[in-house]
């Protein structure tokens, strides 16, 4: 009879199995230690490179003309990179000698690190390339455009428009359709675009739009020249009836707080929709007159909560003759109405009472004469 | 050759021997193999993303357009940690949050603490109730931080506490978290970051650290610290392969099992639609993970729960065998507790979750106490008969320790890898810690686990609590 003993194959596949596992274990073991030991030495490196450009890059030392080495070469970028940002982020800082840095080290030619593999070379070339605006880079930059990880997509739409302006039409398409780009990032490239740019932009851009684009590309109208965005905003304010589209386009009228748009946000303040609703009333507080009193006290009564807690602050904020919001808060019947209006007043006295104890102690701290550090420089890490 | 060491009584007592040895070996290999899968995809993952961050890094950008978040502490009896935990949260390096600490009926002074220390006041908050939870007793605003509000409530335990939370949030992102541990300035901005990528991530978990022994100054970890004692080191291994070399693993494949308790960011509209954490379970973070994956997928929404390898959270673990133990025994408790309600998405219309997850904590989390006990006494019971082959079983062993150290190995180095968390000389610790583990702590946990089964299948009462149903929870519905 034969047995499954007689054939042992996974006895020995056990034992070979074994065997395999404790050497990789044991190589494994062995890699960590490695890259341990590889890490202390590559860390020292990167220490001293840093010292030694951020000296450069702050000015300090221009006549040493190092080579980079290739091994540095990310370092060195990323640092540059950080340096340009926070210099032309920064009111009265000019980049101007970073660009000549740029020419005395010979930053040109990193387009082929845009052909290799790694994610983040392409990354840190792109955002150098926009940096020192190299056109013969074009190509490969327009390959990137649609890569599918979105950060490489955009740094390469940034290198782009940075190179060549015009292109911004391009990028308020790309804004529409691609959803995995970091909302922040973006507004960063737009604020760097300037708004006489990105508006004309934008507004083409939404022409086509359709709903999910619109909302995309409604984000980013607060950044645009209220004159330019408004006949598109009025338009859509008008005429759209997607509730998502609206309460976006509300969002953005909130910011550019043009009294053109009365009307339709007026007629909004009755839509359907609750988040519409609370939208409008963003919208309508930095252009609400007397004339609006009527309707914002009804909608202290508003069946949606948010609603209420919204009119409330309009009322508080918009109102503030003769103590107005507190003559509502005693004189209202509707008990979540009160509510909402009690919140928002004791809000505004913490509200009030934390802004007093700041200026406080912003005079306390210049009487001392303490110096305080440039918040830009502070967020960034680099000076 | 193998068989010639021990006695055969018969062919076919030495079959069914080798039969059920070879039914633990493929078993071993079947669970091994979910691991080893997971090591690879976060070989291929974290370095990359190690590498995209350091080029792209989060700058802090004080934007309107970063997601807003309400952090929900829910605290019971922390007096002795909260002020360091609420100190880190609200120093977070992020445009726009809040904080809500909820105190869960605590019987210590921690709301007199909170009330002192933040210059707390009642505040008339419009409190909607989106969950049910236990009486709210009073709502509290601190005067020098405009973003923090303290709940004082009935206790109902950290799901109810949770609940409140949501109630009182006023964004549209929340991040739970626990009263016990510490944050790092840049916790939020890293959780939010894969949903501001990708707008349909729907929750997002980060890595925790072990705290024990690490130095803090007002709730900033100062120094890393590999702890003296033995014990908290086998657990900072245990993080470590739990974070690195599983649950960066299991997210690319949209199949992550878990988002921790202590370290979670949901979106507030899909918890409300999941109807909230569930109070009746011992804990609730695998459960709602598993909820959030069995709606979003009923629904046939498309949907992503991410993880972030980065350590934005820094805990306490357990130091004494005692409170081990207990911890131990709850956790396994909610796996089954979760693996019950749940059942429904086995093998179903779930991908990735119902055909690799489920099936993943089923046999390698869920059973894998009883396959190793029962394997334990099988070995015995066959050696008393005189039916074992020493050599297969020692074989069979051997492989159990091996695949686990292997495992350890594999996520120290994904450590190495990208982040260095502990110093040269805490590395060589936990090499040698990852060896020693192997004998005793191990069988303690599995110990541990076996008897948390236990307690899950009897409904073992918990002190404080309503009965909990045990194995007799009703198969959720979304």
């Amino acid at each position: 009879m034969v047995s499954v003993a007689d054939f042992n194959i996974f006895i020995v596949l056990m034992f070979w199995s074994t065997i395999a596992t404790f050497i990789m274990s044991f190589c494994l073991m062995m890699l960590a230690l490695g890259l341990r030991i590889r890490s202390v030495f590559v860390s020292r490196r990167i220490k001293r490179v840093l010292t030694q450009w951020r000296a450069v890059f702050t000015g300090a030392v221009v006549e040493s003309q190092t080579p980079i080495r290739r091994n540095d070469a990310f370092t060195i970028l990323s640092l540059w990179n950080d340096f340009h940002r926070v210099r032309t982020a920064s009111a009265g800082m000019s980049a101007a000698s970073l660009q000549e840095v740029a020419q005395t080290y010979h930053f040109m030619g990193l387009a082929r690190w845009l052909l290799g593999r790694d994610a983040g070379d392409k990354l840190v070339a792109l955002a150098t390339i926009g940096y020192i605006r190299e056109e013969e880079a074009l190509p490969q930059i327009c390959d990137l455009l649609d890569d599918r990880l979105g950060e490489i997509s955009l740094a390469a739409y940034r290198a782009l428009v940075l190179i060549h302006p015009l292109e911004t039409d391009r990028l308020a398409r790309a804004i529409a359709v691609r959803d995995d780009w970091r909302s922040t990032t973006v507004e960063q490239l737009l604020q760097e675009l300037g708004p006489d740019l990105i508006s004309p932009a934008l507004v083409n851009a939404a022409r086509d739009a359709d709903e999910a684009q619109l909302i995309a590309l409604l984000r980013y109208f607060p950044l645009g020249d209220s004159t330019i965005c408004c006949e598109t905003l009025s338009a859509l304010l008008e005429r759209h009836d997607e509730p998502n589209v609206l309460a976006a386009a509300l969002r953005a009228a909130a910011a550019h707080a043009d009294p053109r748009y009365g009307l339709a946000i007026r007629e909004l303040l009755a839509h359907d929709a609750p988040f519409v609703r609370v939208a409008a009333l963003g919208a309508l507080r930095p252009i609400c007159g007397d004339d609006d009193l009527q309707t914002v006290l009804r909608m202290l009564g508003d069946r949606d909560s948010w609603v209420r807690y919204r009119a409330a602050q309009t009322i508080v904020e918009c109102f503030t003759h003769e103590d107005y919001a507190g003559h509502v808060q005693r004189e209202i019947a509707d008990r979540f109405a009160r509510d909402a209006l009690n919140q928002v007043l004791a809000e505004r006295s913490v509200l009030a009472s934390q802004a007093a104890s700041r200026a406080t102690e912003e005079t306390t701290t210049e009487r001392r004469g303490i110096e305080r550090r440039p918040v830009d420089a502070m967020r960034s890490g680099v000076l | 050759m193998p068989f010639s060491s021990h006695v055969i009584h018969s062919r076919t007592e030495s079959d069914v021997v080798i039969l059920i040895e070879l039914a633990f070996f493929l078993y071993f290999l079947f669970t091994n193999a979910f691991y080893i899968l997971t090591v690879l995809i976060a070989l291929f993952t974290l370095p990359r993303f190690v590498k995209l961050h350091r080029a792209d890094p989060i700058h802090y950008v004080y934007s309107v357009l970063e997601l807003p978040v309400s952090v929900i502490i829910p605290a019971y009896n922390e007096s002795e940690s909260i002020i360091e935990t609420v100190s880190s949260l609200l120093e977070q390096k992020y445009s726009q949050h809040e904080v809500i600490v909820v105190n869960d009926g605590s019987t210590d002074h921690m709301l007199d603490i909170l009330r002192e220390h933040w210059s707390l006041e009642p505040f008339p908050e419009a409190y909607r109730v989106l969950l049910e939870t236990k009486d709210i007793r009073g709502i509290y605003q601190s005067r020098t931080h405009a973003h923090l509000r303290v709940i004082d409530k009935a206790n109902g335990g950290k799901a109810d506490a949770l609940n409140a939370g949501i109630n009182a949030a006023r964004y549209p992102i929340v991040f739970v978290c626990d009263g016990d541990s510490y944050y790092t300035p840049d916790a939020l901005a890293c959780l939010v970051e894969p949903m501001v990528k990708d707008p349909r991530t729907v929750a997002s978990g980060g890595a925790i650290g072990v705290s024990n022994d690490c130095i803090f100054k007002d709730g900033q970890i100062i120094q890393r610290r590999l702890s003296k004692r033995w014990i908290v080191r086998f657990q900072v291994l245990e993080y470590m392969r739990a974070f690195l070399a599983s649950r960066l693993g299991w997210a690319p494949l949209n199949a992550l099992g878990i988002v921790s308790g202590a370290c979670g960011l949901f979106r507030k509209s899909v918890l409300v639609d999941a109807g909230g954490f569930r109070a009746d379970t011992v804990v609730e973070d695998m459960e709602i993970t598993l909820r959030v994956h069995h709606l979003m997928r009923s629904r046939g929404t498309p949907y992503r729960i991410a993880f972030t390898p980065f350590i934005v959270c820094w805990t306490r673990v357990p130091d004494t065998l005692r409170t081990l133990w207990q911890q131990r025994i709850t956790w396994h408790r909610h796996v089954g507790e979760s693996m019950v309600i749940h059942r429904g998405m086995l093998l179903g219309r779930f991908g990735t979750v119902g055909w690799l997850a489920y099936p993943y904590f089923v046999l390698a989390e869920w059973i894998y106490p009883i396959m190793v006990l029962s394997g334990f006494l099988f070995g015995l019971i066959a050696a008393y008969f005189g039916f074992l082959s020493y050599y297969s079983q020692f074989v069979l062993l051997g492989l159990v320790f091996v695949l686990a150290l292997a495992l350890c190995m594999a996520a120290i180095m994904l450590d190495e890898l990208s982040f260095n968390t502990y110093s040269a000389a805490d590395l060589l610790i936990l090499l040698f810690a990852s060896v020693l583990e192997l004998f005793g702590f191990r069988q303690f946990c599995m110990i541990a686990n076996f008897v948390g089964g236990w307690a899950w299948f009897a409904g073992w009462p918990i002190r404080g609590r309503a009965s909990i149903p045990g194995w007799r929870f009703p198969p959720y519905k979304p």
